[in-house]
């Protein structure tokens, strides 16, 4: 090469050689290294099912503490939460709010059932639209996004049964805030998304699709739609839902088991009497389920092999205790009288004095005690088995799956809708309504025993902390009611939206469109 | 007869009349040729003075004096005039009037304005700065032993509030906050530049080895430091390597801890009289024994000591200076311990006939400690103290007592049960290699690269009693990380003088990148609790699915392009304007780059005539400054759209994971911007004996940004970080200092500051964002409310809550618009405080007398509320009994209700505190190998003079909800040190 050429060689390397430099000096992109940029997600159909699942995943938190679980409940005649002697579990009043039913719009329970609610709601519409984007397509789509909807629906029905009028919304790419609609035309909404959609759900149970939307599930949603519509829509549709249930007794795959408890224990995933459940896993789903926690006093966790100190709050009052007899095997959901550790040995107390004080649930403590109970008074929850292997919350919780529907209520909702329409001579021979009592040693209903009271009373005994107490005292008109650590009131037949949630949306503050 | 006053001829009479004491007839007589003169030179107060020149007038003859003062010069005749000058000193001629033998004193020459101030990427002098910038030298920083080098500063500088609510936890981090607070959800804190490394953590060097510390207040002065500038820049100077005969110095501190500021709850009797008097249905909770829970787990006299060795010297070419550093440190808190072994060198060297300069430094720095968990003292506090420590027969909780509550812990226990080890290495380097280009005077070209890299490891071990943990059998988990750190920078300096003009331009490029990692594992249920962490995969837990590990990286860069000018007309009109353009990767995509802009102007008005006969000023300076700075201090990738780990779902007969979008994307995103004027005025008058500066600012700071809650839909996540708000600070800061007495031996000097700010958040919202959480200050457990809000137009950090009107005669809260069931409803609380302090004083002095030194230094808040949390919670009958409750409410029982947040436990919290007091004997030339000896006492956190009625009312007034004294702490000692400083 000669003089110029190596010239303009070098001239040319050192112009590349500073390009380079020159880029990397004012290079400023960032590498991300453990999370997910969004344009390398949704290629795949796992990718999909993964983000359709999460829909699913906003079920997990329904039985937590300050949940949607705890604001029905704590609300109703089955369960209380009185303050211990030493101040525990006042928590300034907010539980009083609730047994009262006087929930103020900042109660901090209400406002994460809320959120709860429409959390699931968001995510639902989020996935719709992200599924329905997505070019990919493949096997099993049309029924997974029917099974979102429907899921989708189950929430509004949540929203509509708790707050009555209520703000929607299911097109996710609407900017605009959502406006309040009317209970009744989330009411028409539900029944017709689960009509539009039900063809496309799986018919028969089974462990492909366990934990997810099946076609019981959506006629036992649209029976209890219609079981309610009287008070939700002002309008009685008792036939409808007579009908609804018999869609699902009619297919067969359901039956009432034998063990009134193997819907409850911890593998009660084969169970053929439960409908639709919420499927947890002691150690992959942790910090939803963890009832052991909130019932439980802190000596129970010898009795279990707790590795927790129990919190010692949540239980049954002693009017709903007593509506059980003690021939009902369904008492067993309760923990009464002398406890034992996990070798069969009575636990005990010594006092300060030396004296042996026996570890025993006192079930039945007079109203006077509601602000300073002693540590033992109140019958506790065990109806859902716990596991001896070191439950701790957050570590290992509760394996049991949640059950929020079940064939029992199916056939007890058959038997309600079938008396209000005067048919109750007919309901004492239906077969599974009579395998309810049998299998919990009782005996079954004569006509004339079978008043609506009488029906009522039996559905606590039978749902009891199963979340559906609050809708059945309304529907029966027993709500305003006195019970224990209650007087007569007058309120809150919905509870009130969340402060929060008016901040944010100022369509809630005023009267639905 | 007339009083003839001589006054104005003291001076020169003093000197003369000493020189002529001093001097020592001679006996000899010498030869004409040479004339040889030997004498000393000392200083006012009779020290002697190494180093002085001194030269022949008319002549070449010029010696040195040495380490004793002393000198010998060779003249040719006896009537040679001597000049002997040195920095700082006024220079002195004299004529050798054939005296062999010439003592001299020399009276020191303070002249502020040539104090050297070190600015961004440069040096100045004081003369001719134009911004708000403070230095403070070795000789006023605070005395004593602290944590970090932050403590030498604390109460010194007007406009910085250095904090510790660690109080004495020897790991206790200062917060440091620069004219208010400027930012919503930033880090606050100002940049920190050690010895060019920008970003420096201050726990890689000994605070005994800082020289001189630089504060760049203003935004005309910190706008070169672009997105890093908003909350100020300290730069720090240690000691550099030092031509000259090799000298070795060692520093021996040795502190003990006494007078730890506690909590006053009931002792064991008085809890007993409390429960049998006012809750006797507790009579349960009484136990038989008398505890001392905060005994228990204090030591009595934590004591430590810290060493530094420090050995430079050289010549010309080569010169250095190494030290090794060596700390043992106990905390208050038992087991509590930090240790640390620091080296660093610093290298200085000459090249190319002097026209290249390289500075080397290179530091190692190791610290072990144990860590301490500040909740021990919050369960010390609330425990009954009838209950024993121990129960032998409780086998389940391994001995210790136990009574079962929620949050409720044998601090012993929690104490003894559980190992926390932390380790950090730091190893880091940088080379500033300096040329001055051949041909073209005045030009210099600068390259300075600095890479750093620190590893860390936690780890923690609970036993299986630990308390809150019984029944796993053992937790054990293990934490590694490590950062590193690499840093360009370019820069071409150009300086001229010609005519009166002077000239000062600088250009250069910056390039910044740090990146982080760490990952971690943690385990249970161990058979034995003897490996604690060190064999992990043992634990049960493992095979169970419930053990965890997890693992991060991230990185972030910095790169950046400015100049600056500086001009000045016959020092007299000053001038200065620079320019940063910067980048950082931390930002949107649309919003990368940024300028950031700054001039002032400065007026020297004693230059000018009218000035110029007024004796008494000798400096006055008048100076007008704006700069735009920003703050990119916030995590990185929050411009992207991120998809993360969601629960779990059970499809298909297996569990697979879900995803959900963990954030939203906002590529507008860019950094807080901070506009800010200062007025200022610098003077010095009274014979340079009093001297200081006041200062007005105006800073505005916008585009805060903030998370704010949005609807999903149409957002894909309920939270988005986004530029909205604006804050405005604008505030007074003066600084005094002054040697009130200098004669005979005797000198004090005075140093003052005073700083007044007021902040207001301008903006919160805009028409898009309208939804951020304003309500701050959580109180947890049983109050449930939050205790401050933000809000438009008014100051940050404001209390709301309900008016407290006293104890109605049933022993409940009365307050204005109560509710029947005794609450007030949040809709009609009122403003009951303001955690920032109406203005902060800082004042110290320091006196001399022969080779005495003496000197302390005070502190003050005067206004602003704290929270006291103690009594919240505390002050009533109502939690007695498992519980611990305040002594006060013993001395004061009428009031029997529930604990209700109102404004009677937002207290004042104004206080004086003395920070320090120290007293030092300095000798000279002990023996033949110390050249000098200090030995001083000296003791810190003396008192604190206070209305509040909590602990320490030197609370955290950084972030979104200050003045609030939490019930985990760490408490405040007096700590008393003993030291000696030895030069060989």
């Amino acid at each position: 090469m000669n003089t110029t050429m190596l010239k303009k060689f070098k001239l040319l390397t050192i112009l590349v050689i500073s390009t380079a430099i020159l880029s990397a000096c004012t290079d400023l992109t960032e590498t991300v290294y453990s999370d997910i940029p969004m344009d390398m997600f949704f290629t795949s159909e796992q990718a999909l099912l993964m983000n359709a699942g999460r829909a699913y995943t906003k079920l997990q938190p329904y039985p937590e503490e300050q949940r949607l679980w705890s604001l029905v409940t704590v609300s109703s005649d089955e369960c209380v939460i009185p303050a211990r002697e030493d101040g525990e579990w006042w928590d300034n009043g907010r539980w009083d709010e609730m047994q009262k039913h006087n929930v103020s719009p900042t109660n901090k329970i209400n406002r994460q059932a809320w959120e709860f609610v429409f959390g699931g709601i968001s995510a639902c519409n989020e996935v719709l639209y992200e599924t329905e984007s997505s070019s990919f397509n493949f096997a099993g789509k049309d029924k997974i996004m029917a099974e979102i909807k429907i899921l989708r629906a189950l929430f509004y029905y949540w929203g509509m049964d708790t707050w009555g009028d209520i703000p929607f919304t299911t097109d996710f790419t609407d900017k605009n805030l959502p406006p309040k609609k009317s209970r009744t035309f989330i009411f028409d909404f539900v029944e017709n998304e689960i009509k539009n959609n039900i063809a496309y759900l799986d018919e028969e149970p089974t462990t492909q699709n366990y934990g997810r939307v099946t076609k019981a599930l959506a006629y036992t949603l649209l029976a209890k739609l219609y079981l309610n519509a009287e008070i939700w829509k002002g309008e009685a549709m008792w036939k409808d839902a007579e009908n609804m249930c018999d869609s699902v007794m009619n297919m067969g795959y359901y039956q009432i088991e034998n063990n009134y408890f193997d819907n409850f224990k911890i593998h009660n995933e084969d169970s053929k009497e439960n409908i639709f459940v919420i499927v947890y896993n002691s150690t992959l789903t942790t910090e939803y389920f963890y009832w052991y926690d909130l019932t439980l006093n802190s000596m129970s966790r010898y009795t279990f092999n707790i590795n927790d100190t129990p919190w010692d709050g949540f239980m049954t009052t002693p009017d709903f205790f007593n509506s059980y007899t003690d021939n009902d095997i369904r008492k067993k959901s309760w923990l009464y009288g002398q406890q034992y550790d996990i070798n069969g040995k009575k636990l005990y107390e010594l006092s300060g004095t030396g004296d042996t004080l026996w570890f025993k649930y006192n079930p039945v403590f007079p109203e006077s005690k509601y602000r300073s109970r002693h540590k033992w008074d109140g019958a506790r929850c065990c109806k859902y088995e716990y596991q001896t292997n070191g439950l701790q919350y957050d570590v290992v919780d509760m394996e049991n799956d949640f059950v929020l529907f079940r064939y029992a209520d199916v056939v007890m909702m058959k038997a309600e809708a079938m008396m209000r329409q005067g048919k109750t001579s007919q309901v004492v021979d239906i077969p599974e309504f009579k395998m309810l009592r049998t299998r919990v040693g009782m005996t079954p209903y004569t006509a004339g025993e079978l008043t609506l009271d009488e029906l009522l009373a039996e559905r606590g005994r039978e749902f009891a902390w199963e979340g559906h107490r609050r809708q059945d005292l309304i529907r029966f008109g027993k709500w305003h009611s006195a019970w224990w650590a209650k007087p007569v009131t007058n309120t809150q037949l919905v509870f009130p939206i969340p402060q929060t949630a008016i901040d944010t949306n100022p369509n809630l503050a005023v009267e639905p469109q | 007869m007339k009083h003839i006053s001589w006054s104005f001829l003291r001076p020169f009479f003093i000197n003369l009349i000493s020189i002529v004491f001093l001097l020592i007839p001679s006996e000899t007589i010498y030869a004409d040729n040479p004339f040889v003169v030997k004498g000393a030179v000392y200083d006012v107060s009779g020290q002697p003075l190494p180093g002085v020149n001194i030269k022949q007038k008319n002549g070449s003859a010029g010696v040195i004096t040495n380490f004793n003062g002393e000198y010998i010069i060779e003249l040719q005749t006896g009537e040679e005039v001597l000049v002997f000058s040195y920095i700082g000193y006024k220079t002195i001629e004299i004529n050798v009037n054939k005296q062999h033998n010439l003592n001299v004193i020399l009276s020191e020459d303070i002249k502020t304005i040539d104090e050297v101030v070190v600015i961004g990427y440069g040096k100045s002098s004081r003369k001719e700065i134009t911004g708000s910038i403070a230095t403070l030298k070795s000789e006023n920083f605070n005395q004593g032993s602290f944590p970090n080098a932050a403590g030498l500063l604390q109460g010194k500088i007007a406009g910085l509030s250095v904090v510790n609510s660690n109080g004495s936890d020897p790991q206790a981090n200062y917060e440091i906050i620069l004219r208010g607070t400027n930012t919503l959800t930033s880090r606050q804190g100002p940049l920190i530049i050690i010895d060019g490394v920008a970003g420096e953590d201050l726990k890689n060097i000994n605070f005994q080895e800082v020289e001189s510390i630089d504060v760049l207040k203003d935004g005309s002065a910190a706008a070169i430091y672009g997105t890093r500038g908003t909350n100020g820049v300290i730069i720090i100077t240690t000691k550099q390597a030092r031509k000259g005969k090799a000298t070795v110095e060692y520093n021996g501190i040795a502190t003990i801890q006494v007078a730890p500021r506690m909590v006053k709850n009931l002792t064991a009797d008085e809890f007993r009289y409390a429960i049998n008097t006012f809750a006797p249905n507790k009579v349960n909770s009484i136990y038989d024994a008398n505890t001392d829970w905060f005994g228990a787990i204090t030591r009595d006299m934590p004591f430590s000591h810290k060493h530094n060795l420090a050995i430079s010297g050289g010549n010309e070419e080569l010169s250095h200076r190494t030290i090794i550093n060596l700390e043992q440190n106990q905390g208050l808190l038992k087991n509590n311990n930090l240790n640390k072994l620091l080296a660093r060198t610093n290298i200085q060297q000459k090249a190319l006939k002097g026209k290249l300069t390289l500075n080397y430094n290179s530091f190692y720095s190791m610290r072990k400690s144990n860590p301490a968990n500040y909740d021990i003292f919050y369960q010390a506090f609330i425990h009954n103290p009838t209950e024993p420590v121990y129960d032998p027969d409780n086998r389940l909780s391994g001995g210790y007592k136990r009574v079962d509550g929620i949050n409720y812990y044998n601090p012993v226990a929690m104490l003894n049960e559980e190992k926390r080890d932390s380790e950090t290495d730091d190893l880091g380097g940088n080379v500033r290699a300096t040329l001055n280009i051949p041909f073209v005077t005045g030009l210099k070209w600068d390259n300075f690269v600095s890479y750093e890299k620190s590893r860390w490891e936690t780890n923690r071990y609970r036993t299986r009693y630990y308390p809150s943990a019984i029944g796993s059998n053992g937790i054990a988990s293990i934490e590694n990380g490590s950062s590193n750190n690499l840093q360009y920078e370019s820069t071409v300096n150009y300086l001229n003088t010609w005519d009166g003009h002077t000239l000062q331009a600088l250009a250069g490029y910056s390039y910044q990148e740090e990146n982080m990692h760490y990952s971690g594992m943690s385990n249970k249920g161990f058979d034995t609790d003897l490996y604690g962490v060190n064999n992990i995969g043992a634990g049960s837990a493992l095979a169970l699915g419930t053990a965890s590990m997890y693992s991060y990286r991230e990185n972030n860069k910095l790169i950046s392009f400015f100049g600056r000018v500086m001009y000045n007309l016959s020092e007299k009109y000053l001038l200065s304007a620079s320019l940063r353009r910067e980048g950082s990767s931390r930002f949107g995509e649309n919003n990368k780059w940024g300028w950031f802009p700054a001039v002032s102007l400065g007026w020297r008005m004693n230059e000018e005539s009218f000035i110029q006969n007024l004796n008494w000023i000798n400096d006055l300076k008048v100076r007008l400054g704006y700069g735009a700075t920003g703050n990119q201090e916030f995590a990185n990738y929050k411009s992207l759209i991120m998809m993360g780990r969601a629960g779990r779902f059970y499809y298909n007969g297996e569990w697979i994971n879900t995803y959900q979008p963990v954030s939203n994307p906002n590529p507008n995103l860019r950094w807080e911007k901070k506009h800010e004027i200062n007025v200022g005025v610098d003077f010095s008058v009274l014979d340079n004996r009093m001297g200081g500066t006041i200062d007005y600012y105006l800073r505005r700071s916008t585009d805060l940004l903030y998370n704010y809650q949005v609807s999903v839909p149409p957002y894909l996540y309920t939270e988005m970080f986004a530029n909205v708000g604006a804050i405005r600070n604008s505030g007074i800061e003066i600084t005094l200092n002054a040697i009130p007495v200098r004669q005979n031996n005797f000198q004090w000097n005075t140093y003052l500051t005073f700083s007044s700010n007021k902040n207001i958040l301008e903006k919160f919202t805009n028409e898009e964002f309208t939804n951020g959480t304003y309500k701050t200050g959580w109180l947890s457990g049983d109050i449930a409310v939050y205790s401050q809000r933000m809000e438009e137009g008014k100051s940050l950090g404001t209390f709301y809550g309900p008016v407290w009107l006293g104890v109605d005669e049933f022993g409940n809260d009365k307050f204005k618009n109560q509710m029947p069931d005794g609450k007030v409803p949040e809709s009609k609380w009122e403003v009951i405080g303001n955690a920032y302090p109406d203005f902060i004083l800082g004042w110290s002095n320091s006196f001399s007398w022969k080779n005495w030194d003496c000197s302390f230094a005070l502190r003050a808040s005067i206004g602003g509320e704290v929270l006291n949390s103690y009594r919240l919670y505390y002050e009533n009958f109502s939690t007695l009994g498992l519980k611990n409750i305040l002594r006060s409410q013993l001395d004061n029982p009428k009031f029997t209700g529930n604990q209700l947040y109102s404004s009677k436990y937002v207290e004042d919290g104004s206080y004086l505190k003395m920070d320090n007091f120290a007293v030092g004997y300095n000798l000279k030339n002990v023996s033949a190998y110390i050249s000098n000896m200090r030995i001083y006492a000296a003791a810190q956190d003396l008192f604190c003079i206070t209305g509040y009625k909590g602990v320490n009312p030197e609370v955290s007034l950084g972030g979104l909800q200050p003045g609030i004294e939490y019930m985990s702490y760490y408490p405040v000692t007096t700590g008393i040190t003993v030291g000696v400083n030895i030069t060989f």
